[in-house]
């Protein structure tokens, strides 16, 4: 993990590389950051961006929802029989999925158009070139088209709700590395905490944040929403500073954000 | 246990349970992850977060080898433990 590996090819030094700051300092992710893997896989830089981003967005519904993992439990994974039984296991059922055949093969331009309708009723205008940083990876477009509608249509929280949680992921996102590990104020407002926590060190969110939701009424659905606003923000946060999108595309409120540091 | 109320495969009625069944057919199983069936109280996000992580996991030309060497290292640092 620290990128001393001898054995390490240059994609997975660049990769881990990429990773660490991904997690470490997400708040100064620049485009640039993908130029080394570029050199050696192309535009593949952007398969990559993805599958971060989505780690991302999991790992903050999980922590943040307290998903019980599905492998063994931690106590008893230093039996070596028990593991390799449990990887066995996975391999076995993995083996049986075959997703090759769920393809995309939408173009770009198809894509955008079928983008527009839910784009416009976000924006008030069409997308235009918004999204020509993807234009050879379309399925960028279409994941961006999930977490629109989701945010347009599905969810039950209010607007002003998403702005602050916006706002909030913004502010807190880490600049170095003490962001991620050290103890730090949280804000007081539960929303707010929640968004806090769960962008600064989601494994740390507590039965004691949630009740605190609950007090302020959100029940079952609305604590989910408010996870998946908070994961969905910190996937956009690192996705629009690495592949140069507006960061508006998705943020409600951007424009009253005045995290100008780290935005930077 | 999770801190919301979920609903397993075996209990799941209506736009739930389509998901839960076409995820059946995509994974080749019926065993639904704990991950999946947080979200079973709104399917809607529950097809989303299922669509996107295909789109990320399987498709493309980059190999998946790689692609879970950096799901596991995300993971990994965020001290994730699903």
């Amino acid at each position: 993990m620290d990128g001393s590996a001898i054995d390490e090819t240059p994609l997975e030094r660049e990769l881990i590389a990429l990773i660490k700051k991904n997690f470490e300092q997400p708040a100064r992710l620049v485009p640039s950051d993908l130029d080394s893997i570029r050199e050696i896989v192309g535009d593949g830089a952007l398969d990559y961006t993805l599958v971060i981003g989505l780690f991302h967005f999991i790992d903050r519904i999980a922590d943040l929802l307290h998903v019980a993992p599905e492998a063994l439990p931690e106590s008893l994974r230093r039996f070596e029989f028990l593991r390799r039984l449990t990887v066995r296991i996975a391999s076995l059922i993995m083996s049986k999925m075959d997703l090759k055949n769920r393809k995309f093969n939408a173009s770009y331009e198809e894509t955008v158009e079928n983008i527009t309708p839910l784009f416009e009723q976000a924006m008030g205008r069409k997308p235009g070139d918004a999204f020509a940083p993807v234009k050879s990876r379309p399925k960028l477009i279409e994941v961006f088209r999930f977490i629109l509608e989701e945010r347009v249509i599905h969810t039950s929280l209010s607007r002003e709700t998403l702005a602050n949680i916006h706002r909030t992921v913004e502010d807190a996102l880490p600049a170095n590395i003490e962001d991620v590990q050290g103890f730090h104020e949280r804000p007081e407002n539960p929303v707010e905490a929640f968004a806090f926590v769960g962008t600064r060190y989601a494994y740390r969110t507590t039965k004691d944040l949630i009740d605190d939701l609950r007090g302020r009424n959100y029940d079952d659905v609305g604590i989910l929403d408010l996870a998946i606003a908070v994961a969905v923000a910190n996937y956009w946060a690192r996705t629009h500073r690495l592949l140069n999108f507006e960061p508006e595309l998705f943020y409600v409120g951007f424009e009253d954000l005045n995290s100008t540091s780290a935005m930077s | 246990m999770a801190f919301i109320k979920t609903i397993p495969p075996g209990k799941a009625t209506g736009e739930t349970s389509e998901v839960y069944k076409s995820l059946a057919q995509v994974e080749g199983h019926g065993t639904v992850p704990k991950i999946v069936q947080v979200f079973s109280l709104k399917p809607a996000a529950m097809k989303m977060m299922i669509r996107i992580w295909e789109m990320a996991m399987w498709m493309g030309d980059e190999p998946r080898h790689n692609r879970e060497m950096v799901a596991a290292a995300v993971s990994r640092f965020n001290e994730c433990q699903y």
